[in-house]
């Protein structure tokens, strides 16, 4: 076979161009730094925050909280976000006490024994004729 | 490390504790407000938010104060 210097088209495989894939950069999320308590809020502005951190800040003896959030650059100045707490009132839960366990008890007992006299009360149906014995005239003779 | 290598140590820490501190940590030199030096550590990943926050909330402790305030 004669040397041919010329790619054939049909040995040639040619590379499709593949774009590198751009892989998607994972989205960064603000972390969560923790919670701390504080004196004061003078001390809140000077508290160091790591790169992507919020730390919540309460402070002492006020209803107040406080986020410091830092960017994930160092050029980034830190966000503050300001909270006030509301109490808010409780509903006191009662517990199941024994007393109340006997007394639910007798009480679903009541229920049913009612229900069984309701269920007396009710009109009996009429219960079916019995068929009448004729005697027979021949016995009577006898 | 035999003891005449943490004599030596000691007796740089006692002398000039910033620059034992700058060298254990790779502290920039113009470091030297506390809260900066802990930034840095903070943004170098050398120490953890949650280890700064554990030891802010030390100081409020009474007993650590009252070992704080010990001369």
């Amino acid at each position: 076979m004669a040397y041919n210097p010329y790619y054939a088209p049909q040995n040639y495989q040619q590379q499709m161009y593949q774009p590198q894939q751009a892989f998607p950069q994972p989205t960064q999320q603000i972390q969560d730094g923790g919670f701390i308590t504080v004196p004061s809020e003078e001390v809140i502005p000077t508290y160091p925050v790591g790169l992507g951190k919020c730390v919540t800040f309460k402070i002492e003896g006020k209803p107040i909280v406080i986020e410091k959030i830092r960017g994930f650059s160092q050029f980034d100045a830190p966000i503050f976000k300001r909270y006030r707490l509301v109490e808010e009132e409780i509903e006191e839960v009662k517990e199941a006490t024994p007393d109340t366990i006997a007394l639910d008890t007798i009480k679903g007992e009541i229920k049913a024994i009612w229900n069984e006299i309701a269920t007396l009360k009710e009109p009996r149906k009429p219960m079916p004729k019995k068929k009448e014995v004729v005697a027979d005239e021949s016995e009577q003779s006898h | 490390m035999n003891p005449s290598s943490l004599i030596n140590m000691y007796q740089q820490l006692k002398a000039n504790p910033m620059q034992m501190l700058s060298q254990r940590f790779n502290l920039p030199q113009n470091l030297n407000n506390p809260n900066d030096i802990i930034q840095h550590l903070l943004d170098t990943n050398q120490i953890s938010q949650e280890q700064l926050n554990n030891a802010m909330n030390m100081r409020n402790n009474p007993m650590v104060q009252q070992l704080m305030n010990r001369k």
